[in-house]
Order: structure tokens, then C-alpha cells, then sequence
């Protein structure tokens, strides 16, 4: 299948990927598999082990069963260029984020950019901040649910804001979510309609049915709209499919692609993964 | 506990009987006078006093009439603080306040405006506010009930009790997951505004879970794509 999965041995990501949230004792994830160039254009952070999955990089594409999600990009707390995390830098003296040097681990066109997101100086990338500043090929602004599942991701404090290292794993994130956005958008339209849903999400590994595709296509694009997902939905959509397949995947031991579970088996597993 | 009935399924939500019920929210024209209403306006009032700009909130009617449309308006048009005629995410966050001193759960703010914001345009207009202002002070009833010091804050003692009151079954290793979840100040304890996240997510897994329980025992098999089904659109 996949000619993205098939074989490749760690299928070491570079595709965006949800993080658990620190501390999150499903390190679920990014196989310590080796980088794979992949079809992306190398965008993608050197896999690397990032939490340190224990769930290996033998899911995925090659195995259809259901979803596959080998490596997607993000990885906010792990992935990017510098081992050890962005937050790394977190209790060392660095100056502040406007100080004369880019902080460690930190992406310098993504510090040029928190400086002009940042339109209050306050060190931090707010919600309002965050919509302001993205824009969907049509123009549109991001949607609220994105912007507050990214500051999520993102956001080691939960105060609802990033600040710049959260950033720079974000605008990390977001480039490599784009140029996924646009390999699959085949006929350029600037959106993704369900066909090329269908096609984006096989490669990344997930065996769905075109039906359920185009649920989701439906429940996710904008209404008045053509069929079809803007980025902003497309990421959205691709990283809850990550992170609930992920909570599937945790229960179905016996890789059945059926579970049986009590309310609470299905409220934990579902509620520990929610942004 | 229904005599003669078979001990139901694991989460169990009676229907009345005097626990309190999970408010849900009406979309309702809110407006209305009654008994129950004038309570809510010294809630209303309670949240007044917490929003960031309390002193101008210090409305004269405190124990007298229902706040009418103009008192709701009065409220409306400074929390709309660039006069859209919608509020938006951001306003409503600004002029929320979960009682400590922290900006208020913008994911709980998401999904206060996504029930009542109906045709999807990012915010709420006047007739949607209403229903808003309604359902935050009815959590804050809630809510106040349980935190009994006023510190802004309900331990896992307290979580339990009001989530048994809604009918919830739920076992003690269970809330240790949901503290830690909706614990987003690491006090080992659960703020007003993680405490209404918290129901809601709670009350929709429910609702997905009990439509798949089909024979109401508390287990459900699943396949992959109906999980995702059930999940997905709970954020």
C-alpha cells in the first residue's frame, strides 16, 4: 500500500504528530525509527525518538488494519532540529524572548515571525494572536477550534498562549502540515475534497472507509463552501485522527480492529487524549 | 435506587429526583421571570462582581426585578469590546473570571460559544448571550455549592460529590484520571472554568457511549471507525 509505508523499517516521522501532553503515560508514538527523506521534501524533523514510543513503528501503513499515522509531523515537545526539545531551554537564563540572541532550539525564521505575531510584546502567542496570523489559501482565517487545539498542543502552561519556544515547534508543525496539505491537493484548488482526503490519508496509513471520509469532510468544511477542507480543518481533522486512533489503538491489543470496553475504559482512554 | 429495578448500566443517570442535573444548554428565550430567575440574577450579579471590570457591574436591582433586556444588554455591550454586535472568544475569556487569577479555560470559553453560536460565526450575538449569561450561572450554582470556601477551587472529595448529585457512577481511580486531566493549575484540584470543561466532556462522551450501549450494560463493542465516529467531535 502506501508507498510511503511500505518497507520502510522505523518509519520515522514527518508527519505532524500529536503530542501527548507532557507527562502523558502513553508515550504513544514516533517510532525511534531514523529519519525517512520521505515524500515530503525533508521538511520533516529528524523523526528521532521523541517520547520514546512504546508502541514502535511497526503500526502503520503496511499493516491496513486501521490507521496508520506513521510519523506525522509536530511533536511539539520532542521533534525539531534540537534533540532535547524546545522547552528544553526552559530554566535557563535566556534573556527573553526579544533578547539579542534566538534562544536555544529555537527556529530563527519562526523567532522573526513570533515577533511579528506577537503584536502585544508580551512574550507570549495568544489565541486572537495566533488566528490573526494564519490564513487558509482562500484567505480565510483559521478557525477558532484549530487555533486553540494548536496553542494546546503547544501550550506547556496551559494558560492558553505559546510562548516562543511553543512557537517555534508550532510553526515547525504548521510547515510541514502545509507542505502535506499541498502534495495532496493534486488539483491545486487550494482545498482538499474528500477524494484527495481518501488518498492523503491511505498514504499516511489509515484504512478508512470513503463513507466515513466523507463524514468527515462534511462535519469539517465550511459551510457555503465547495465539498471540501481548507488547511486549517485538514489539520485539525488529520491530528484528532492521530491522537483517537492512537486511543483505539491502546485497546485493541489483539490488532482486531475491534474493541470491547466498559464506560470507563472508553471515558479514560478518550478523555486523557482530549486537546 | 429504583426498587425492582435491575442495578443499570455503570453510569447511570437517574432522571430527577432531586439530584441536581447537569445544566445543559437552553437556547431558549431567557428573559422570562419567575422565582428560580431572580436566584439566577444574584448569580448573574456573583459574576458581575468576578468580571475584571467589577465596580461598573454593581447593578442597583440586586434583590429586586429579573435583569430585563436592557440589564442583559448594559452587560452585553461591554463585553463586546470592539462593538461588533458579536462576542467573540477573546471578549468573552477577558470578561469571564474562573475566581482565581488566572485567564479563564479558553477551551471551556470554545465550547460555551460553539453551543449557542448557531450559525457558526465565531462568536454570539445579544439573543445568543442570554442563553450564554444563563448557563455560566447556572454552572456558578453549581459549582458554588461544592467549593464552599469560596476559594475558587473543588478537591476530588467535592468533584465526586457533585458528579454522584448528576447521577455519575464513577470509580475513585477514575476521578484521580479527571483531576489530573482538568487540573490545568496543578493544585491538585479543579478552577470553575475546568470544572464546567470537565461536565461537558463528561456529559457528551456519555451521551455517545449510552447510544452505543444498546443493551444498557456498560460495555460496548466497537469497531475502529465507530470509535472514531463516537469521538470525533467532542473536542
Amino acid at each position: 500500500m502506501s508507498f510511503y509505508g511500505q518497507g520502510y523499517p522505523g518509519a520515522g516521522g514527518n508527519i505532524p504528530r500529536q503530542h501527548p501532553s507532557p507527562g502523558n503515560p502513553y508515550g504513544g508514538g514516533a517510532p525511534p525509527g531514523g529519519p525517512v527523506g520521505g515524500p515530503y521534501g525533508g521538511q520533516g524533523p529528524p523523526g528521532g525518538p521523541q517520547y520514546g514510543g512504546a508502541q514502535g513503528g511497526h503500526y502503520g501503513g503496511p499493516y491496513g488494519g486501521y490507521g496508520g499515522s506513521p510519523g506525522a509531523p509536530g511533536a511539539p515537545y520532542g521533534g525539531g532540529q534540537a534533540p532535547g526539545a524546545p522547552y528544553r531551554g526552559y530554566g535557563q537564563p535566556q534573556g527573553g524572548p526579544y533578547g539579542q540572541h534566538i534562544p536555544g532550539g529555537v527556529n530563527p525564521e519562526a523567532y522573526q515571525w513570533f515577533q511579528t505575531v506577537d503584536s502585544d510584546r508580551s512574550g507570549y502567542i495568544n489565541l486572537k494572536e495566533l488566528k490573526q496570523a494564519l490564513l487558509n489559501s482562500n484567505n480565510s482565517a483559521f478557525s477558532d477550534e484549530t487555533c486553540l487545539m494548536m496553542i494546546n498542543m503547544f501550550d506547556k502552561t496551559k494558560t492558553g498562549r505559546i510562548d516562543i519556544f511553543g512557537f517555534s515547534a508550532l510553526w515547525v508543525f504548521l510547515q510541514q502540515w502545509r507542505a502535506i496539505f499541498q502534495q495532496f491537493d493534486r488539483d491545486r484548488s487550494g482545498s482538499i475534497n474528500s477524494t484527495e482526503l481518501h488518498q492523503a490519508l491511505s498514504q499516511l496509513g489509515y484504512n478508512l472507509s470513503p463513507q466515513f471520509i466523507q463524514n468527515l469532510v462534511n462535519r469539517h468544511c465550511v459551510r457555503g463552501m465547495s465539498n471540501a477542507l481548507q488547511l486549517d480543518s485538514f489539520i485539525q481533522v488529520c491530528t484528532q485522527l492521530q491522537t483517537m486512533t492512537q486511543a483505539f489503538r491502546e485497546k485493541d491489543t489483539g490488532m482486531t480492529g475491534n474493541v470491547r470496553m466498559s464506560y470507563e475504559d472508553f471515558l479514560s482512554c478518550t478523555i486523557i487524549r482530549l486537546m | 435506587m429504583g426498587a425492582g429495578h435491575r442495578p443499570v448500566s455503570a453510569y447511570v443517570i437517574s432522571s430527577g429526583g432531586g439530584v441536581a442535573s447537569c445544566p445543559r444548554p437552553c437556547v431558549e428565550n431567557v428573559t422570562g421571570e419567575s422565582e428560580t430567575r431572580v436566584r439566577e440574577i444574584l448569580h448573574l450579579l456573583w459574576v458581575c462582581e468576578k468580571m475584571a471590570y467589577h465596580n461598573q457591574y454593581r447593578a442597583p436591582q440586586y434583590n429586586s426585578a429579573p435583569p430585563d433586556q436592557a440589564f442583559l444588554w448594559n452587560i452585553f455591550q461591554r463585553v463586546d469590546k470592539d462593538r461588533s454586535g458579536s462576542i467573540s472568544d477573546t471578549e468573552l475569556q477577558q470578561a469571564l473570571s474562573n475566581g482565581t487569577w488566572t485567564p479563564f479555560n479558553p477551551v471551556t470559553v470554545r465550547s460555551i460559544i460553539a453551543m449557542f453560536d448557531r450559525d457558526n460565526k465565531g462568536g454570539v450575538n445579544f439573543n445568543e448571550f442570554a442563553g450564554v449569561w444563563k448557563y455560566i450561572t447556572d454552572w456558578q450554582n453549581i459549582f458554588r455549592t461544592y467549593d464552599r470556601d469560596n476559594s475558587g477551587f473543588i478537591d476530588k472529595t467535592e468533584l465526586k460529590q457533585a458528579l454522584t448529585g448528576f447521577g455519575y457512577r464513577l470509580s475513585d481511580q477514575f476521578y484521580n484520571t479527571l483531576i489530573e486531566k482538568f487540573d490545568r493549575q496543578r493544585k491538585g484540584q479543579v478552577a470553575f472554568d475546568d470544572f464546567i470543561q470537565c461536565c461537558i466532556v463528561l456529559q457528551r462522551l456519555t451521551d455517545v457511549f449510552r447510544r452505543y450501549d444498546t443493551d444498557q450494560d456498560g460495555w460496548i463493542q466497537v469497531s475502529y471507525e465507530q470509535y472514531l465516529s463516537m469521538v470525533f467531535n467532542i473536542v
